[in-house]
Protein backbone atom coordinates (compact mmCIF):
# COMPACT_ATOMS: atom_id res chain seq x y z
CA UNK A 1 0.00 0.00 0.00
CA UNK A 2 1.11 3.51 -0.69
CA UNK A 3 -0.40 6.39 1.55
CA UNK A 4 -1.02 10.04 0.15
CA UNK A 5 -3.15 12.98 1.66
CA UNK A 6 -6.72 12.95 0.69
CA UNK A 7 -7.81 16.24 1.89
CA UNK A 8 -7.22 18.93 4.56
CA UNK A 9 -9.41 21.37 6.48
CA UNK A 10 -8.62 24.01 8.47
CA UNK A 11 -10.03 25.69 11.59
CA UNK A 12 -9.31 29.52 12.28
CA UNK A 13 -11.15 30.95 14.98
CA UNK A 14 -13.25 33.89 14.33
CA UNK A 15 -11.54 35.81 16.62
CA UNK A 16 -8.95 37.99 15.20
CA UNK A 17 -6.60 41.29 16.21
CA UNK A 18 -6.57 43.89 13.78
CA UNK A 19 -2.48 44.00 13.28
CA UNK A 20 -3.36 46.98 10.81
CA UNK A 21 -5.98 48.79 12.74
CA UNK A 22 -6.84 49.20 16.39
CA UNK A 23 -4.95 46.50 17.85
CA UNK A 24 -2.02 47.50 16.00
CA UNK A 25 -2.13 50.87 17.46
CA UNK A 26 -2.43 49.94 20.75
CA UNK A 27 0.74 47.57 20.29
CA UNK A 28 2.87 50.57 18.53
CA UNK A 29 3.47 48.69 15.49
CA UNK A 30 4.28 50.58 12.18
CA UNK A 31 2.01 49.70 9.24
CA UNK A 32 4.77 49.51 6.61
CA UNK A 33 6.88 47.20 8.91
CA UNK A 34 3.79 44.93 8.98
CA UNK A 35 3.11 44.84 4.99
CA UNK A 36 7.23 44.72 4.13
CA UNK A 37 8.16 42.31 6.76
CA UNK A 38 6.13 40.39 9.50
CA UNK A 39 3.34 40.32 6.78
CA UNK A 40 0.66 39.30 9.13
CA UNK A 41 -2.15 42.20 8.57
CA UNK A 42 -4.50 39.87 10.97
CA UNK A 43 -3.46 37.25 13.41
CA UNK A 44 -6.49 34.89 14.78
CA UNK A 45 -6.63 34.01 18.54
CA UNK A 46 -8.86 31.58 20.03
CA UNK A 47 -11.96 32.12 22.28
CA UNK A 48 -11.56 31.91 25.56
CA UNK A 49 -12.15 28.84 27.08
CA UNK A 50 -11.46 27.02 24.02
CA UNK A 51 -8.41 24.94 24.19
CA UNK A 52 -6.26 23.27 21.99
CA UNK A 53 -8.15 20.07 22.03
CA UNK A 54 -11.28 22.31 20.65
CA UNK A 55 -9.50 23.56 18.08
CA UNK A 56 -7.91 20.30 17.36
CA UNK A 57 -11.15 18.82 17.31
CA UNK A 58 -13.01 21.66 15.06
CA UNK A 59 -10.66 20.82 12.31
CA UNK A 60 -11.62 17.84 11.86
CA UNK A 61 -15.29 18.37 12.01
CA UNK A 62 -14.34 20.64 9.05
CA UNK A 63 -13.11 17.85 7.49
CA UNK A 64 -16.24 15.24 8.21
CA UNK A 65 -18.02 18.09 6.09
CA UNK A 66 -17.43 16.41 2.81
CA UNK A 67 -16.94 12.51 4.53
CA UNK A 68 -19.10 12.10 7.19
CA UNK A 69 -18.32 8.32 7.76
CA UNK A 70 -14.51 9.28 7.84
CA UNK A 71 -14.19 8.80 11.75
CA UNK A 72 -15.57 5.11 11.49
CA UNK A 73 -12.70 4.39 9.06
CA UNK A 74 -9.83 5.79 10.71
CA UNK A 75 -7.34 3.76 12.67
CA UNK A 76 -4.97 6.32 13.13
CA UNK A 77 -4.85 10.16 14.62
CA UNK A 78 -1.57 11.83 15.42
CA UNK A 79 -1.28 15.16 16.79
CA UNK A 80 0.78 17.72 16.53
CA UNK A 81 1.12 20.06 19.42
CA UNK A 82 3.79 21.50 22.32
CA UNK A 83 0.61 23.32 23.73
CA UNK A 84 -1.53 20.60 24.91
CA UNK A 85 -4.44 20.32 27.48
CA UNK A 86 -3.99 20.75 31.22
CA UNK A 87 0.45 20.10 31.60
CA UNK A 88 0.41 17.41 28.92
CA UNK A 89 -0.58 14.28 30.66
CA UNK A 90 -2.87 12.42 29.09
CA UNK A 91 -1.73 13.09 26.14
CA UNK A 92 -3.51 15.52 24.30
CA UNK A 93 -4.73 13.22 21.47
CA UNK A 94 -6.59 11.39 23.94
CA UNK A 95 -8.42 13.89 24.61
CA UNK A 96 -9.19 14.42 20.91
CA UNK A 97 -9.79 10.85 20.64
CA UNK A 98 -12.53 11.13 23.63
CA UNK A 99 -14.14 14.28 22.45
CA UNK A 100 -14.46 12.98 19.20
CA UNK A 101 -15.97 9.81 20.28
CA UNK A 102 -13.42 7.71 17.90
CA UNK A 103 -13.57 3.71 18.36
CA UNK A 104 -11.18 2.18 20.59
CA UNK A 105 -8.91 0.68 17.82
CA UNK A 106 -7.77 3.87 17.07
CA UNK A 107 -4.57 4.47 17.66
CA UNK A 108 -3.62 8.36 19.10
CA UNK A 109 -0.42 9.81 20.16
CA UNK A 110 0.92 13.62 20.21
CA UNK A 111 4.22 14.71 18.49
CA UNK A 112 5.56 17.27 20.02
CA UNK A 113 7.38 19.37 17.49
CA UNK A 114 6.78 23.34 16.74
CA UNK A 115 7.05 24.37 12.91
CA UNK A 116 8.72 20.95 11.65
CA UNK A 117 5.78 19.31 12.72
CA UNK A 118 3.23 18.76 10.22
CA UNK A 119 5.92 17.55 7.13
CA UNK A 120 7.09 14.91 10.18
CA UNK A 121 4.01 13.75 11.31
CA UNK A 122 3.50 13.06 7.37
CA UNK A 123 6.58 10.59 7.55
CA UNK A 124 5.34 9.14 10.97
CA UNK A 125 1.42 8.88 10.03
CA UNK A 126 2.96 7.35 6.45
CA UNK A 127 5.13 5.06 7.63
CA UNK A 128 2.98 3.88 10.77
CA UNK A 129 -0.35 3.20 8.19
CA UNK A 130 2.09 1.34 5.75
CA UNK A 131 3.47 -0.45 8.24
CA UNK A 132 0.74 -1.60 10.10
CA UNK A 133 -1.94 -1.70 7.08
CA UNK A 134 -3.57 1.16 8.31
CA UNK A 135 -6.24 2.19 5.46
CA UNK A 136 -7.30 5.72 7.06
CA UNK A 137 -5.33 8.24 9.12
CA UNK A 138 -5.59 12.01 10.85
CA UNK A 139 -2.62 14.12 11.00
CA UNK A 140 -4.07 16.92 13.41
CA UNK A 141 -1.99 20.32 14.18
CA UNK A 142 -3.27 22.73 16.78
CA UNK A 143 -0.95 24.87 18.85
CA UNK A 144 -1.95 28.34 20.16
CA UNK A 145 0.56 30.39 21.24
CA UNK A 146 -1.24 32.47 22.44
CA UNK A 147 -1.25 30.29 25.53
CA UNK A 148 2.10 30.89 26.36
CA UNK A 149 2.36 34.60 24.45
CA UNK A 150 3.46 37.31 26.92
CA UNK A 151 0.61 39.98 25.52
CA UNK A 152 2.91 42.96 25.85
CA UNK A 153 5.32 41.12 23.86
CA UNK A 154 4.48 42.73 20.19
CA UNK A 155 7.49 40.72 18.56
CA UNK A 156 5.36 37.15 19.63
CA UNK A 157 2.27 38.76 19.78
CA UNK A 158 2.26 40.03 16.40
CA UNK A 159 3.72 37.29 14.91
CA UNK A 160 1.87 34.16 15.97
CA UNK A 161 -1.71 33.18 15.33
CA UNK A 162 -4.03 30.50 16.64
CA UNK A 163 -5.50 27.49 14.09
CA UNK A 164 -5.34 23.93 13.79
CA UNK A 165 -6.07 21.79 10.52
CA UNK A 166 -6.55 18.12 10.30
CA UNK A 167 -4.83 16.09 7.11
CA UNK A 168 -6.35 13.13 5.95
CA UNK A 169 -3.93 10.14 4.76
CA UNK A 170 -5.13 6.99 2.94
CA UNK A 171 -3.97 4.60 0.42
CA UNK A 172 -7.80 5.20 -1.29
CA UNK A 173 -7.32 7.72 -4.24
CA UNK A 174 -5.24 9.94 -2.43
CA UNK A 175 -4.64 13.32 -4.54
CA UNK A 176 -0.86 13.81 -3.32
CA UNK A 177 1.85 11.40 -2.80
CA UNK A 178 4.63 12.25 -0.38
CA UNK A 179 8.00 11.65 -0.74
CA UNK A 180 11.65 12.15 -0.42
CA UNK A 181 11.45 13.24 3.24
CA UNK A 182 14.47 15.38 4.43
CA UNK A 183 15.06 16.37 8.26
CA UNK A 184 17.20 17.57 11.10
CA UNK A 185 17.85 19.19 14.30
CA UNK A 186 20.04 21.62 15.33
CA UNK A 187 19.67 21.05 19.16
CA UNK A 188 22.68 23.07 20.41
CA UNK A 189 20.55 26.47 19.25
CA UNK A 190 17.58 25.19 20.77
CA UNK A 191 16.67 28.13 23.14
CA UNK A 192 16.11 30.75 20.47
CA UNK A 193 12.65 29.96 20.67
CA UNK A 194 11.72 28.56 23.82
CA UNK A 195 9.20 29.37 26.55
CA UNK A 196 11.10 30.36 29.66
CA UNK A 197 10.49 29.17 32.94
CA UNK A 198 7.51 31.72 34.12
CA UNK A 199 5.89 29.98 30.68
CA UNK A 200 6.69 32.59 28.53
CA UNK A 201 7.11 32.43 25.19
CA UNK A 202 10.69 33.85 24.00
CA UNK A 203 12.40 34.28 20.66
CA UNK A 204 15.71 35.75 19.37
CA UNK A 205 14.51 37.10 16.10
CA UNK A 206 18.06 37.40 14.43
CA UNK A 207 18.90 33.97 15.49
CA UNK A 208 15.70 32.46 14.10
CA UNK A 209 16.30 34.65 11.15
CA UNK A 210 19.65 33.66 10.77
CA UNK A 211 18.67 29.94 11.08
CA UNK A 212 16.17 30.10 8.11
CA UNK A 213 18.01 31.92 6.05
CA UNK A 214 20.36 29.17 5.68
CA UNK A 215 18.83 25.96 6.63
CA UNK A 216 16.13 26.22 4.47
CA UNK A 217 17.59 26.91 1.34
CA UNK A 218 20.10 24.35 2.00
CA UNK A 219 16.79 21.63 2.87
CA UNK A 220 15.09 22.65 -0.10
CA UNK A 221 18.01 21.57 -2.30
CA UNK A 222 18.73 18.44 -0.66
CA UNK A 223 14.89 17.12 -0.95
CA UNK A 224 15.03 18.14 -4.87
CA UNK A 225 18.19 15.93 -4.83
CA UNK A 226 17.02 13.38 -3.25
CA UNK A 227 13.67 13.87 -5.44
CA UNK A 228 15.77 13.59 -8.57
CA UNK A 229 14.42 17.36 -9.14
CA UNK A 230 15.77 20.59 -10.04
CA UNK A 231 14.13 23.87 -9.05
CA UNK A 232 12.70 24.24 -12.80
CA UNK A 233 10.57 20.69 -12.34
CA UNK A 234 8.85 22.00 -9.34
CA UNK A 235 5.46 24.25 -9.90
CA UNK A 236 5.41 25.48 -5.96
CA UNK A 237 7.71 25.89 -3.12
CA UNK A 238 4.82 25.75 0.05
CA UNK A 239 7.36 27.15 2.87
CA UNK A 240 6.49 27.45 6.87
CA UNK A 241 5.05 31.06 6.90
CA UNK A 242 7.03 32.17 9.95
CA UNK A 243 6.63 35.87 8.29
CA UNK A 244 6.94 37.31 5.09
CA UNK A 245 10.40 38.14 5.80
CA UNK A 246 11.64 35.08 6.37
CA UNK A 247 9.56 33.46 3.09
CA UNK A 248 10.74 36.20 0.81
CA UNK A 249 14.63 35.98 2.29
CA UNK A 250 14.28 32.18 1.66
CA UNK A 251 12.53 32.90 -2.26
CA UNK A 252 15.37 34.73 -3.18
CA UNK A 253 18.18 32.65 -1.78
CA UNK A 254 16.84 30.09 -4.12
CA UNK A 255 16.29 31.89 -6.98
CA UNK A 256 12.42 30.66 -7.32
CA UNK A 257 10.79 34.19 -5.98
CA UNK A 258 7.84 33.43 -8.57
CA UNK A 259 7.07 30.41 -6.98
CA UNK A 260 7.24 30.68 -3.40
CA UNK A 261 4.32 32.17 -1.93
CA UNK A 262 3.63 34.24 1.35
CA UNK A 263 0.10 33.08 2.00
CA UNK A 264 -0.62 33.85 5.52
CA UNK A 265 -1.59 37.47 5.90
CA UNK A 266 -4.76 36.83 7.46
CA UNK A 267 -3.96 34.52 10.22
CA UNK A 268 -0.37 34.84 11.13
CA UNK A 269 2.16 32.21 11.89
CA UNK A 270 -0.41 29.21 13.05
CA UNK A 271 2.70 27.14 13.28
CA UNK A 272 2.73 23.80 12.39
CA UNK A 273 -0.43 24.46 10.81
CA UNK A 274 0.54 27.00 8.20
CA UNK A 275 1.42 24.78 5.41
CA UNK A 276 -1.37 22.52 5.72
CA UNK A 277 -3.92 25.51 5.86
CA UNK A 278 -2.37 26.76 3.19
CA UNK A 279 -3.15 23.74 0.96
CA UNK A 280 -6.54 23.94 2.46
CA UNK A 281 -6.89 26.99 1.01
CA UNK A 282 -5.62 26.34 -2.21
CA UNK A 283 -2.47 26.96 -2.85
CA UNK A 284 -1.37 23.87 -4.49
CA UNK A 285 -4.48 24.07 -6.56
CA UNK A 286 -2.26 24.30 -9.61
CA UNK A 287 0.68 22.32 -8.82
CA UNK A 288 1.69 19.11 -9.50
CA UNK A 289 4.64 18.78 -8.12
CA UNK A 290 5.75 20.67 -4.96
CA UNK A 291 7.98 20.91 -1.93
CA UNK A 292 6.85 21.74 1.73
CA UNK A 293 9.10 22.93 3.95
CA UNK A 294 8.61 23.37 8.10
CA UNK A 295 11.45 24.90 10.25
CA UNK A 296 11.37 26.36 13.43
CA UNK A 297 11.30 25.32 17.27
CA UNK A 298 14.21 23.04 18.11
CA UNK A 299 15.40 24.36 15.92
CA UNK A 300 14.26 21.73 13.90
CA UNK A 301 13.27 21.35 10.13
CA UNK A 302 11.91 19.12 7.50
CA UNK A 303 11.12 19.18 3.98
CA UNK A 304 9.26 16.42 1.16
CA UNK A 305 7.95 16.65 -2.02
CA UNK A 306 4.04 16.45 -2.67
CA UNK A 307 3.18 15.28 -6.29
CA UNK A 308 -0.32 15.35 -7.75
CA UNK A 309 -1.71 11.89 -8.45
CA UNK A 310 -2.93 11.89 -12.35
CA UNK A 311 -6.82 10.41 -11.57
CA UNK B 1 37.95 40.85 1.89
CA UNK B 2 35.49 43.43 3.30
CA UNK B 3 36.10 46.56 1.60
CA UNK B 4 33.77 50.03 1.47
CA UNK B 5 32.79 48.71 -1.40
CA UNK B 6 31.87 45.70 -0.36
CA UNK B 7 29.51 46.65 2.33
CA UNK B 8 28.00 49.08 -0.19
CA UNK B 9 26.94 46.27 -2.16
CA UNK B 10 25.09 44.55 0.27
CA UNK B 11 23.56 47.53 1.80
CA UNK B 12 21.57 47.98 -1.46
CA UNK B 13 20.89 44.51 -1.64
CA UNK B 14 19.44 44.40 1.55
CA UNK B 15 17.44 47.72 1.19
CA UNK B 16 16.79 47.08 -2.86
CA UNK B 17 17.99 50.23 -3.72
CA UNK B 18 21.06 51.81 -4.94
CA UNK B 19 21.34 54.57 -2.22
CA UNK B 20 24.03 53.27 -0.46
CA UNK B 21 26.16 53.88 -2.91
CA UNK B 22 26.15 57.53 -2.18
CA UNK B 23 25.68 57.56 1.43
CA UNK B 24 28.34 59.60 3.57
CA UNK B 25 30.86 57.08 5.83
CA UNK B 26 28.88 58.41 8.74
CA UNK B 27 25.40 58.46 7.43
CA UNK B 28 23.27 56.67 9.89
CA UNK B 29 21.78 53.81 8.10
CA UNK B 30 19.83 52.35 11.51
CA UNK B 31 16.10 53.66 11.83
CA UNK B 32 14.74 54.73 8.58
CA UNK B 33 16.79 53.00 6.09
CA UNK B 34 17.44 49.50 7.63
CA UNK B 35 14.89 48.14 10.52
CA UNK B 36 16.16 45.35 12.88
CA UNK B 37 15.36 42.60 10.58
CA UNK B 38 17.41 44.60 7.50
CA UNK B 39 19.82 44.41 9.79
CA UNK B 40 20.01 40.92 10.86
CA UNK B 41 19.85 40.35 6.86
CA UNK B 42 23.16 43.01 6.84
CA UNK B 43 24.88 41.04 9.17
CA UNK B 44 24.03 37.80 7.99
CA UNK B 45 25.50 38.35 4.40
CA UNK B 46 28.63 40.32 6.19
CA UNK B 47 29.33 36.76 7.66
CA UNK B 48 29.05 34.76 4.82
CA UNK B 49 30.43 37.72 1.99
CA UNK B 50 33.17 38.98 3.98
CA UNK B 51 33.71 36.46 6.94
CA UNK B 52 33.02 39.27 9.35
CA UNK B 53 31.04 37.23 12.39
CA UNK B 54 28.88 40.29 14.55
CA UNK B 55 27.86 39.42 17.67
CA UNK B 56 24.25 40.97 19.00
CA UNK B 57 25.97 43.44 21.33
CA UNK B 58 27.88 44.68 18.72
CA UNK B 59 25.30 44.63 15.51
CA UNK B 60 23.26 47.06 18.05
CA UNK B 61 26.34 49.50 17.89
CA UNK B 62 26.70 49.35 13.81
CA UNK B 63 25.05 52.38 12.58
CA UNK B 64 27.24 53.34 9.61
CA UNK B 65 29.43 52.27 7.14
CA UNK B 66 32.38 54.00 8.84
CA UNK B 67 31.02 51.95 11.91
CA UNK B 68 31.51 48.73 9.77
CA UNK B 69 34.88 49.68 8.36
CA UNK B 70 36.15 50.67 12.03
CA UNK B 71 34.64 47.69 13.60
CA UNK B 72 35.93 45.00 10.47
CA UNK B 73 39.58 46.99 11.06
CA UNK B 74 40.01 48.24 7.50
CA UNK B 75 39.74 52.03 8.78
CA UNK B 76 41.67 53.34 11.55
Amino acid sequence: MTVGIRAIAAYVPERTLDLKGADGVGLGLDPSFIDEKTGFARVARKAEGEDTSDLAVAAVRELLRDEPSLLDKIGLMILVTQNPDGQGLPHCSAIVHGKLELPESVAAFDISLGCSGWVYALSVAKSFMEANRIAHGLVVTADPYSKVMDPADRNTVSLFGDAAAATWLTDEAPVWDVSDFVFGTRGRQHAQLEVDDEGVLRMNGRGVFNFSATVVPQTVSEVLSKSGRQMSDVDLVLLHQGSRFIVDTVAQRLKAEDRTPFVASHLGNTVSSTIPIAIAEGALRDSQVSVVCGFGVGLSWAAAILEKRNT
Amino acid sequence: MISEESIREILCEVIKSDEPKSWALDYVFVGDDLDSLDLANFALLLSERCELMIEDDDLEKLRSIQDVMEFAGVMA
